[in-house]
C-alpha cells in the first residue's frame, strides 16, 4: 500500500517545524543553515508529493529549481562561515549584529 | 550536504551555545500557539479529502519527461538558476579566498597622509604665488 498524499504532507509539516525551530532557537550559524536546508527540503517533499498526486510534472521542475537556489544559498552561507572562522570571530548569530568591512 | 561536512571539519569542535533563557509566560504562550497551529494543520490535512488514489501512472516522473519540461516550458527558470549558480560559485571563491595579500609598496602608503601632503603642497604653492 502506497501512502496517500496526506502522509507526505504530515512528514513535510514535521520537517518544516523542526527546521523552523532550529532557525529560531539555535545560535550557531552552521546549525541555522542546516535547519534552513531541512525547511527547503520539506517544501520539496510537498511539491513532489502533489506533483505525483495531480499527475503533472510541473512540481518536480519546481523542486529542481528549489534545489538549485538552495545550493547557491549554501555556498554563500558556508563561505561567510569560513570567512568568519578565518577572522577568529565568535560563531554566534546574536553577536553578528553589525556589518563591518 | 557534503559541503556542510567539509565546513564542520574546517571549523572544528566548538562548545554548543545554549538557548537564551526566556520568561515563563513566553514559553507558555509559545506552547499554546504551537498547539493551536498543530491542530489547525492536522484539521486542514485531514479534512481536505486528499486520500483519493494518485493520478500518476507507473511510468510517472521519468527523467525524460521532467527534462523535456525543463527545456521547453521552464527554460527561463532553468537559465536563471544556471546564472545564479555561477554567481554563487564566484562568490564562494571570493569569500573563501580570504583577505587579499597586500604588496610591499601598498603597506608604506597611507592614503590619508598622501592626500594631506598633496593638499599642503598645493596650498603652499598658492600662497607663495599670491605673496610674490
Amino acid at each position: 500500500v502506497t501512502p496517500g498524499v496526506s502522509a507526505y504532507l504530515a512528514v513535510s509539516g514535521i520537517l518544516f517545524a523542526i527546521g523552523l525551530a532550529g532557525v529560531l532557537l539555535r545560535r550557531n550559524p552552521l546549525i541555522v543553515l542546516l535547519s534552513l536546508e531541512v525547511m527547503l527540503n520539506s517544501v520539496n517533499l510537498t511539491l513532489v508529493a502533489f506533483s505525483r498526486y495531480l499527475g503533472e510534472h510541473d512540481g518536480q521542475v519546481f523542486a529542481l529549481v528549489v534545489m538549485g537556489v538552495a545550493a547557491a544559498e549554501v555556498v554563500v552561507g558556508l563561505g561567510l562561515i569560513v570567512a568568519m572562522t578565518r577572522r577568529e570571530m565568535v560563531l554566534d548569530t546574536d553577536e553578528l549584529g553589525t556589518l563591518h568591512g | 550536504m557534503v559541503m556542510f561536512l567539509f565546513v564542520i571539519a574546517y571549523v572544528g569542535p566548538r562548545g554548543e551555545l545554549g538557548t537564551r533563557r526566556r520568561p515563563a509566560w513566553q514559553i507558555a504562550a509559545a506552547v499554546i500557539a504551537a498547539g493551536a497551529i498543530l491542530a489547525q494543520i492536522a484539521l486542514a490535512i485531514g479534512g481536505a479529502g486528499l486520500d483519493e488514489p494518485e493520478a500518476a501512472g507507473a511510468g510517472f516522473g521519468s527523467p525524460a519527461a521532467v527534462g523535456q519540461l525543463l527545456v521547453t516550458d521552464y527554460l527561463i527558470a532553468f537559465e536563471v538558476v544556471s546564472l545564479l549558480l555561477m554567481v554563487a560559485a564566484i562568490a564562494g571563491v571570493l569569500l573563501g579566498a580570504g583577505p587579499r595579500p597586500r604588496r610591499v609598496d601598498d603597506r608604506k602608503v597611507d592614503p590619508e597622509a598622501t592626500r594631506r601632503a598633496a593638499s599642503r603642497a598645493v596650498l603652499e604653492g598658492v600662497t607663495r604665488e599670491g605673496g610674490s
